[in-house]
């Protein structure tokens, strides 16, 4: 059951817990407080197992106040995992083309060219700029 | 043929060769002193003379002969020298200026590894410029581009065009563009191997890099992006996720498979922009 903790939750940080869930059914977890009186809502931290994610292996902390989740932390145990993870969410915000040639004549007004350090680049760049200065191009 | 047509204002726009490259100032103000780009030139010039790894008398020479001690360096070098520093770390060791020097065979020369030799030159270009663009801010010019050698900064904007308008080298056809950027008031750096032949390498490997083709970064500080991409170009295929963490510097990727990988707010633009 634990490793029903799916990459969704974690990455979406969307939490759901149906009650009588593993989580709340508490049976993974090291109780942090003892039970409270009858009358009062107790608050208990439990803490889930190691999963082993595409990333590394993550650990997941909820603290529970009656049948609500107050809190969830996601803990890497090491800096390579957490890294790893923290790359799982970042390549998906890159966005993805394929590389087109475009040729510099047919742009309008292009002032510069970064990357462009050869002698033969940077005279064709310095001449493209002192047009436009000049406003011929 | 038609009658002469006026060039370009040389007052404001000027092209010098200094640190081995073409630099190039672009004035848009008509209202400063034009001495501002002489001056600007001047410290430029000035850099040269101190930092160069090709001059035998420079202070950077004299620092890897031993025959200067770093405390008794100019306080510009030892700035210089502890930004190095600073992103050695902030990258993860992948911007190292003490990186080693590849054979021909494209092997890490491990003597050289050895040393204690520093070239500091990746980030003189593009500290050394945002140093001139402070001139020319002290002198009053609010629009204005400094090129040097493909790395740029954009103040303000050409008028009546609202950004500066600028290609990115194309890593494989010299003759083309692989995108175009419109910014202002930010910077641009690209690293990749199509650059006299291919000089960055990964310092943990001693190898360069053979699945990406080059890295572009823009942000407001072109030190910054100038190092940035270095690192990025010589973590390979980890580059892209690396930039993707960075704050306040978008980049663009391009790999080996011809795959251009951009963060999301990178400021690319269609050809009929």
């Amino acid at each position: 059951m634990r490793k029903s903790i799916s990459a969704a939750l974690l990455t979406t940080a969307v939490i759901v817990l149906p009650a009588g869930s593993a989580f709340a059914a508490g049976h993974s977890a090291a109780a942090a407080k003892p039970a409270a009186k009858k009358n009062v809502v107790s608050t208990r931290t439990y803490l889930g197992s190691s999963v082993d994610m595409q990333w590394g292996t993550v650990q997941v902390t909820i603290v529970v106040k009656g049948k609500l989740v107050t809190d969830l932390k996601a803990t890497a145990p090491t800096e390579r995992a957490r890294s790893a993870y923290i790359n799982g969410i970042a390549v998906p915000m890159l966005r993805k083309e394929v590389l087109q040639a475009k040729t510099v004549a047919k742009i309008k007004n292009i002032y510069g060219i970064s990357g462009a350090t050869m002698t033969s680049e940077a005279f064709y760049q310095s001449l493209l700029a002192a047009l436009h200065t000049a406003h011929l191009a | 043929m038609n009658a002469a047509v006026p060039m370009a204002r040389s007052d404001f726009f000027r092209v010098e060769h200094i640190m081995g490259m073409p630099i190039l100032i672009d004035v848009r103000d008509s209202d400063i002193d034009p001495a501002a780009l002489d001056r600007a030139f001047d410290w430029l010039r000035w850099v040269d003379a101190i930092f160069s790894t090709y001059r035998s008398d420079s202070e950077i020479s004299r620092l890897n002969r031993g025959e200067l001690a770093l405390i008794d360096a100019h306080p510009d070098v030892r700035e210089v020298l502890s930004l190095c520093d600073r992103f050695r770390e902030e990258t993860g060791g992948y911007f190292d200026i003490r990186a080693p020097a590849v054979t021909l065979e494209g092997r890490a020369d491990s003597a050289a590894h050895c040393s204690d030799s520093v070239d500091p030159s990746g980030l003189v270009k593009g500290w050394s410029v945002g140093r001139a663009a402070e001139i020319l801010d002290a002198a009053g010019a609010r629009n204005y581009s400094i090129n040097a050698g493909g790395d740029i900064i954009a103040r303000g904007r050409p008028a009546p065009d609202p950004y500066w308008r600028l290609g990115i080298q194309h890593p494989l056809l010299r003759d083309q563009l692989a995108g175009v950027v419109a910014i202002t008031d930010q910077a641009i750096a690209t690293s990749g191997a199509s650059e006299r032949g291919n000089h960055i390498i990964d310092p943990h490997t001693g190898l360069p890099p053979s699945d990406v083709l080059s890295v572009t970064i823009v942000g407001p500080d072109l030190t910054t992006a100038d190092a940035y991409a270095t690192a990025a170009y010589a973590m390979g295929k980890a580059g892209p996720a690396w930039t993707a963490r960075l704050v306040g510097y978008e980049a663009m990727t391009i790999l080996a498979d011809q795959t251009v990988l951009s963060t999301m707010g990178f400021p690319s633009i269609e050809e009929g922009f």
